[in-house]
């Protein structure tokens, strides 16, 4: 199942290396980018130095010998950079950001870059772009068409999978979804890592919300103190407790009963009768006042199925009157 | 010269001119942005891991031929916004006591999240459009936007490109407004705090202008150093102090042979397992195979060349020559003869970079970084020119290096799967932990979300060994359900959990019920099984089934409780199961029915009356059986019930012989209590592995008082409107699934939790019994904690949907480690499948309330014992088998 795979990096990392002219072997070996650098380094050299070496053959030999050994210092520094990873071709673009980073150090700590948006122009695609867009998926169509000689007509871009947007929370106030509470850590402020402190959101009250206060503000978070302010919570505690949730619609054939003490203290030792929405108990029909030869009352409980005759039970009683009858 | 006080401003522009929608246009190029949503890696089979390579290697060679710029940054966790959805969804919220609201309670929870969350990675995708020409660009200069004309010839190209990002491989969808805003913003202040509230708010206009982007890059500073390691970053903003971070940006550099699936995890997600944020700045040209045939030829004919110049000098060749040859020949026909995945070729650039307050924290961070993919045998380079590496991160910026290409294939690009996230709970409901493995996400569970939301059952198992942390989690779970209002009501046999109720925030609205000091016959099997309401049901039909349903149901738990309570030999014997049916069905099975009648009706198959006086064959209703080995065993079967009655575990079962006792068993169980702890103090369960026949007196009393008892809890559900949500937590269902009755509850509640609302949190020890009990398909979630049986875990592998055999099992056993010396963790583990089928491991953490987790601190040892260290006290240790087999 498992399936290795190797980077193609290898085949382009390998070391063209210039041994010498045919049937002699120089002793250094170096690859030919190096013999390239050095023979640039050596020509700027030569082209510098020899100018200021004077003139007649002492002075142009020298300057050439100067030209030889500074080419042979400068290449090999250049090659101590260059490798694989690093190309030649790599290192202008390297040293002119270094040396615009050493342009704006020198200056000032102040007198530093400022990124800036520039012209930027931010817009929504524009609705003649879109109208444009239109224009040639018809003609495509119409075209796709006449070559078929089809005149089905088939929506270009209909059959593209809509993709449903993953669920995203947004980290800012939803004022549309309804009341809002002001005394959760608010994100809508740039907070400080370190620190972790926090400005409050303001949050608007208004016609939108004319309840809001009352109930779902129990608590108001202050960021500077990092205390609660007393704003005691309004929610009505009975409500709270044994009201059914909002979102669901009443039922109307058995509304919840709300009671000013809801909760007993003891659920064994009722002080008063609990209006339950099932029947009447039923009566007690215990041994002590049934008799075992009493059909079972859940039977005649429910006229409607006491006709259905009971099969096992009468198969049970065909067993057993044999018996009886021996007695 | 004179020197100048004011700081000349020097501005940089950004290659950036114009965002267009989804679509971002430079001087030379158009990329267009999409959001890649998170793919989950964690708890998959190798096969599903390589089909998803597999599948983003064919959806990004569908590309070829453009380039791609892959952007990961983050985004904190909304935490307010989570909070406000947690209270919008919580209509009536009880209000808590004095230092305890429920505001407290969720500013706790908050302030953990912020402390403890890491923030959820983001992933953007940059697809190159099509080079600008010049002469578009030189008429958007002059105009001062693009042409129309070229916005809609390149939206017929982004309509391709749409097709092929969001086919199943990468599912982008195009970045919103919203979306892009974020980038731009992250990008530009790299390394520096996430910004809080950006553009409106949601739903009052979803449109960003130019203004918007200027409010975020004005007070954006760069300090680059000559040579420096890291550039300096200032957010100089005027709404708070100026905010400094250093910012280092890491190249990867040689990459080693790797196996696919990997079994270390994506490459490019391995930051997740860093305790910092690490943005993701990829560029990447996707290459055709047999347009870059040319390159390996070529570079092949070099190495033959260089090969030919060892053999005509007679030296020998480096031994890496005749591989690099092979390698290439080997990729030449990939290209030539390949399909997409295996011919498509990538060339590209990976930048990583970390942000710290100073310099030190920030070059610690990048030696993780660098450790982190050593590890996987990856080089991880700081390189030179860190102040224009830092502007690569800015959408449409260009590459300013081309050091350390990356030449990489198809299938080893895609391997990196950058949007490897773990996503665990349902992100509505309150916290219950926090995501163990690589990333350290908070967990959430709303109770009622796959019943309401995703119209599903509502039964979650939670399986464990013993200490595995299972009755821990159900108190979490139990206490935030009753803080929101949500009926609930807990069977917890061996009683800790009714601390729960003495809890100062929950005390005026709970109750805890011992059903040991219960009066007799609460427990009676007619009684326990609830009557159908007819308010309940929709038409006649449906009400006459549940209560013929309900007669059944009351029949056979009378009968299999019988059972129960005989011992072992007695039941076995022929007669009893015969006996007993009969007498149960003489009996009948309305609520008002009991134990006494089927006493009665056994002494009359034995030809006595109730008080034990013989009948005579003439007397009215002498019904002795005339087969006389039935007949004294009815005797002995009534003898022995009788005689259980007499026991303290006993009466529970029988109902005292007066009217009033027949009435305390037929009260249901709950007041209008939001929370119930049903605890059963004395129980003394036996160990499930010692045959039935070796229990004592007391153990073969807990498992008929168990079922009983979960009966009772049941009750509750059945006795309130069906779309109140309803929490009902039983423990030890091991004993359930036993026993055919057991099992029924098991199937009668699992097939009830979404038509009445109820999340069944089903605690038990072997996973087999939810299996094997028909009610897989009602569970919504599952909870799994430690477990070191290999056959056990397998089957609890198979309760979350992971696959077996592939070395999950494991997993499961090393779920809370114990330390060295062998002394649990103070935190408990477990593997959570929720709603949405997502499953990890996460750390049961309830640290942010001392309350709770003093609650449910169990630690058996007094207060004042000698090796009572506080900080090496178990806060997560099960108590529950602890006092039940104590």
């Amino acid at each position: 199942m498992a399936l290795t795979v190797r980077p193609d990096d290898e085949v382009y990392q390998f070391d063209t290396v210039w041994l010498g002219p045919d049937e002699y072997t120089l002793p250094i070996q170096a690859r030919y980018v190096a013999w390239g650098t050095w023979l640039a380094c050596f020509l700027v050299a030569a082209v510098v130095l020899i100018p200021l070496g004077g003139s007649g053959p002492a002075g142009v030999f020298g300057s050439l010998i100067w030209s030889l050994g500074l080419s042979v210092v400068l290449s090999r520094a250049v090659m101590l950079v260059v490798d694989h990873e690093r190309p030649l071709r790599s290192l202008p673009a390297l040293f002119s950001a270094e040396a615009r980073a050493a342009l704006a150090a020198r200056r000032r700590a102040e007198r530093t870059v400022l990124v800036r948006p520039g012209k930027i122009r931010v817009r929504e695609t524009p609705p003649k772009v879109i109208a444009m867009r239109e224009r040639q998926r018809g003609r495509a169509t119409a075209r796709a068409d006449r070559k078929r000689r089809a005149p089905v007509e088939v929506p270009v871009g209909a059959e593209r999978v809509e993709r449903v947007e993953p669920e995203w929370l947004p980290d800012t106030i939803d004022y549309g979804a309804g009341p809002t509470p002001a005394w959760s850590i608010p994100t809508d402020v740039t907070y400080h890592s370190d620190t972790d402190t926090y400005a409050p959101v303001p949050v608007i009250y208004g016609a939108a919300y004319p309840l809001a206060p009352s109930v779902m503000d129990p608590v108001l978070w202050v960021a500077e103190s990092g205390r609660h302010a007393a704003h005691e919570a309004a929610i009505p505690v009975v409500a709270a407790a044994v009201t059914q949730p909002a979102a669901f619609p009443p039922v109307v054939d058995r509304p919840p009963a709300i009671r000013t003490n809801p909760f007993r203290s003891d659920p064994h030792h009722p002080e008063a009768p609990i209006q339950h929405e099932t029947p009447e108990p039923t009566p007690y029909r215990g041994p002590v006042t049934v008799s075992p030869d009493g059909a079972p009352a859940g039977r005649h409980a429910r006229p409607a199925r006491e006709d259905k005759p009971d099969g096992q039970a009468a198969l049970e009683a065909r067993i057993l009157l044999p018996a009886r009858k021996d007695r | 010269m004179a020197r100048r006080e004011e700081p000349r401003p020097a501005p940089l522009a950004l290659a950036l001119r114009e965002i267009s929608g989804n679509i971002t246009l430079t001087k030379r190029s158009a990329y267009a942005w999409y959001v890649v949503p998170p793919a989950r890696w964690a708890w998959r089979a190798d096969g599903d891991r390589r089909g998803m390579v597999d599948a983003a290697g064919i959806a990004y060679a569908g590309l070829a031929g453009r380039r791609i710029r892959t952007r990961v940054t983050s985004r904190p966790y909304p935490v307010a916004a989570w909070a406000r959805g947690l209270h919008a969804r919580t209509p009536s919220p009880l209000p808590g006591a004095e230092d305890s609201t429920w505001s407290d309670n969720l500013l706790a929870q908050q302030r953990y999240l912020r402390t403890s969350a890491t923030a959820e990675k983001e992933v953007y995708l940059g697809v190159e459009v099509a080079p600008r020409s010049r002469i578009t660009a030189l008429t958007e200069s002059v105009m001062g936007k693009a042409g129309n004309r070229e916005l809609a010839h390149l939206e017929r190209d982004v309509e391709l490109i749409n097709e092929m990002v969001a086919s199943p491989g990468i599912g982008g969808a195009p970045a919103d407004p919203r979306r892009m805003e974020w980038l731009l913003h992250r990008s530009i202040g790299l390394g520096l705090p996430a910004p809080g509230g950006l553009m409106s708010p949601p739903g009052l206009s979803d449109q960003w202008e130019t203004t918007d982007l200027h409010a975020f890059t004005e007070g954006v500073v760069v300090r680059p150093t000559p040579l420096g390691r890291c550039v300096q970053m200032v957010d100089r903003r005027p709404d708070h102090d100026p905010l400094t971070s250093y910012v280092a940006v890491v190249t990867l550099g040689r990459m080693p042979e790797m196996i696919i699936p990997d079994p270390r995890g994506p490459w490019l997600s391995a930051t997740d397992a860093l305790p910092f944020p690490v943005e993701v700045s990829s560029t990447v040209d996707i290459l055709a195979g047999t347009a870059t045939r040319t390159g390996v030829t070529k570079a092949l004919l070099r190495i033959r060349d260089q090969q030919r110049q060892y053999q005509i000098h007679d030296v020998d060749e480096p031994a890496s020559l005749t591989r690099q040859a092979d390698h290439a020949r080997r990729i030449e026909d990939e290209m030539s003869h390949g399909d997409d995945l295996v011919s498509t070729r990538t060339e590209g650039w990976y930048r990583l970079a970390v942000a710290g307050r100073t310099e030190a924290e920030c070059m610690e961070r990048v030696r993780a970084v660098r450790d982190l993919y050593k590890r996987r045998h990856m080089d991880a380079v700081l390189t030179k020119g860190q102040a224009s590496l830092v502007r690569e991160f800015v959408p449409g910026e260009p590459i300013t290096s081309t050091a350390y290409r990356r030449r990489l294939p198809m299938r080893y690009y895609a391997a990196g799967l950058p949007q490897v996230s773990t996503r665990l709970g349902d992100r509505r409901g309150p916290l219950i932990g926090i995501i163990a493995s690589s990333v350290r996400r908070p967990v959430m569970f709303d109770s009622h979300y796959s019943t309401e939301v995703k119209k599903a059952s509502g039964l979650v198992p939670i399986v464990g060994r013993q200490g595995a942390g299972k009755s821990v989690l159900e108190a979490a779970i139990c206490y935030q359900a009753a803080r929101r209002g949500i009926r609930t009501v807990m069977l917890d046999p061996s009683g800790p959990l009714a601390a729960l109720t003495e809890m100062p925030e929950l005390k005026e609205f709970s109750e805890h019920i011992d059903l040991a000091k219960a009066p007799a016959g609460t427990l009676s099997p007619w009684a326990v099984v609830p009557e159908p309401q007819p308010g309940h049901f929709d038409d006649q039909e449906q009400f006459d089934e549940a209560v013929d349903e309900a007669r059944a149901e009351r029949k056979t738990l009378a009968i299999d409780i019988a059972r129960m309570l005989l011992p072992a030999q007695i039941d076995s014997n022929a007669h009893t199961e015969a006996l007993l049916l009969r007498a149960i069905r003489d009996v009948g099975a309305e609520p008002g029915s009991n134990y006494w009648a089927v006493i009665w009706r056994l002494r009359e198959y034995a030809g006595l009356k109730f008080d034990g006086a013989t009948m005579e064959p003439d007397d009215p209703g002498y019904k002795r059986l005339r087969d006389e080995g039935a007949a004294m065993h009815a005797q002995t079967l009534a003898d022995l019930l009788a005689d259980t009655a007499e026991t303290r575990q006993g009466r529970l079962f029988f109902p005292p012989l007066t009217p009033a006792g027949q009435e305390i068993a037929a009260r249901p169980p709950h007041t209008e209590a939001v929370l119930t702890v049903i605890t059963m103090s004395g129980l003394v369960l036996p160990n499930p592995s010692v045959p039935r026949e070796h229990w004592s007196f007391t153990e073969r009393m807990s498992v008929p008082a168990l079922h009983l008892a979960s009966w009772y809890a049941t009750r509750a559900v059945y006795g309130l409107p069906r779309h109140v949500r309803k929490v009902l937590a039983l423990d030890e269902c091991h004993f359930l699934a036993m026993w055919p009755v057991g099992r029924a509850l098991f199937q009668r509640v699992g097939r009830d939790t979404r038509k009445y609302n109820v999340c069944c949190l089903a605690a038990s020890q072997d996973p087999a019994d939810t299996l094997n009990m028909d009610v897989a398909n009602h569970v919504a979630a599952s909870f799994v904690g430690r477990i070191e049986d290999e056959r056990v875990a397998a089957d609890a592998l198979r309760l979350l949907g992971v696959p077996v055999d592939a070395g999950y099992e494991h997993a499961i056993s090393t779920l809370s480690q114990p330390g060295p010396d062998g002394t649990p963790p103070d935190y408990r583990e477990f593997v959570f499948r929720d709603a949405d089928g997502n499953v990890d491991r996460f750390v049961a953490d309830l640290s942010y309330n001392p309350g709770l987790l003093a609650v449910v601190n169990t630690d058996a040892r007094q207060p004042g014992e000698g090796d009572a260290d506080p900080s090496t006290v178990d806060d997560y240790a099960d108590f529950t088998d602890d006092r039940v087999s104590a």
